[in-house]
């Protein structure tokens, strides 16, 4: 198979390629499916054979199969849980490096929201059967 | 049934941003990509950075694209390594976080992170796929300003309660360089040629925007676009840009 790799340097499991073209004997699985990812978001690209090619595919999930995976994860409401870790990691990340370039509501209002988010997560930890709705109007005593 | 809370407004890319945000070529904007986000922490300057899982079921190829100190971009794709941290270090030190893709959803809510065990840069939740930057691998131009185009969504992920009176702000510009527009319906998939062209009917503006039809409905999702306009011969910009959706739940 042939990698062009279109930034300076690709690395991956086992070794580096520098930017450029590059000719690659007796791929194995792993480095296929490595590669595969690589060119997914357009960082290398792959002039492979029609087996190798399979290979690939098979190592990128369809965004269509993803997208069942998050339905459920969002009625079951682990989705939730996660979506509330990233809104606390990420506004209190803004509230503490960039706050000060927030207007007083904005800043307001992220306070308030990880606020929230922080005693919606420590209602669904004590849940038996995590249930993301009961917790919210729990917190707010709707 | 529950009132909508801040953290359930999320805002999500519209399609194919991994690729068509890199270059002037490519068709920009479309239908909501529910599975990547355009939000997240820049690492300071200098970081390594790694991610762990919840679930050692994770154990999918996970690419990180970043740009290095000295203006280089590059790339790692490794293994994740389940409830294990895998560091990224490959490539060295890196300045700022291009994109982070995962080859499959997350099986448990994945943490990308400052290495090691450090600061969150970002919650990956489960089922999602990943996250890049809105504005990148962009440069001015000698004689003339540069504009470019980017889309992504506010969605009111509340499953039964609307958003009324929903107003998208901009809370925060430091390069000063940003304006936004809003689609003129909700839950839109209008593109625009390329990341260079101007999308059609948006009108962009440094003022609150309201949502057409004054309320976001429950799971609706309403097209924000971006426009950056960099000045000829504008120096390199390492910044952020905050977007806020408000409005008020019953």
């Amino acid at each position: 198979m042939r990698i062009e790799v279109l930034s300076t340097q690709w690395a991956y499991d086992g070794g580096v390629l520098a930017g450029g073209v590059h000719e690659i004997d007796k791929p194995s699985k792993k480095f296929l499916g490595q590669a595969a990812s690589a060119e997914s978001v357009g960082s290398i690209k792959v002039l492979a054979s029609t087996e190798e090619r399979a290979t690939m595919r098979a190592a990128i999930e369809p965004d269509g199969e993803s997208l069942k995976a998050l339905e459920k994860a969002q009625a079951n409401s682990t989705w939730h849980e996660g979506n509330l870790g990233d809104y606390i990691a990420t506004k209190t990340a803004l509230l503490k490096d960039a706050g000060d370039q927030l207007d007083e509501e904005s800043r307001a209002q992220l306070e308030q929201g990880v606020e929230q988010a922080k005693a919606i997560l420590k209602v669904m930890g004590k849940q038996n059967k995590k249930d993301y709705d009961a917790a919210v109007t729990e917190v707010l005593g709707g | 049934m529950a009132s909508i809370v801040s953290a359930d407004l999320v805002p999500f890319h519209a399609v194919n941003s991994a690729t068509a945000l890199d270059n002037d070529a490519s068709t920009v904007g479309g239908a909501i990509d529910l599975l990547r986000r355009p939000d997240f922490t820049q690492v300071t300057a200098a970081d390594t950075v790694e991610v762990i899982s919840s679930s050692a079921s994770d154990t999918q190829n996970c690419t990180i694209e970043a740009r290095k100190a000295d203006g280089t971009v590059v790339t790692e794709t490794l293994a994740l390594t389940g409830t294990t941290a895998k560091i990224f270090a490959g490539n060295g030190a890196i300045d700022r976080m291009l994109k982070v893709e995962l080859a499959s959803n997350a099986i448990g809510t994945i943490t990308v992170r400052k290495s090691v065990a450090g600061a969150t840069y970002r919650q990956i939740p489960i089922g999602e796929r990943g996250f890049n930057a809105i504005f990148r691998k962009g440069a001015s131009a000698v004689g003339s300003t540069v504009n470019y185009y980017v889309k992504f969504f506010w969605k009111n992920t509340n499953s039964t309660n609307a958003l009324l009176t929903a107003l998208v702000t901009e809370s925060a510009d430091p390069s000063a360089t940003i304006t936004h527009g809003l689609a003129a319906s909700v839950n839109d998939s209008g593109t625009t040629t390329n990341r260079i062209t101007a999308p059609g009917g948006v009108t962009f503006a440094g003022t609150a925007a309201a949502v057409p039809g004054t309320d976001l409905a429950a799971t609706a999702a309403i097209g924000t676009w971006l426009n950056m306009t960099l000045s000829a011969g504008a120096a390199a910009i390492r910044s952020t840009y905050t977007s806020q959706l408000a409005g008020s739940t019953t």
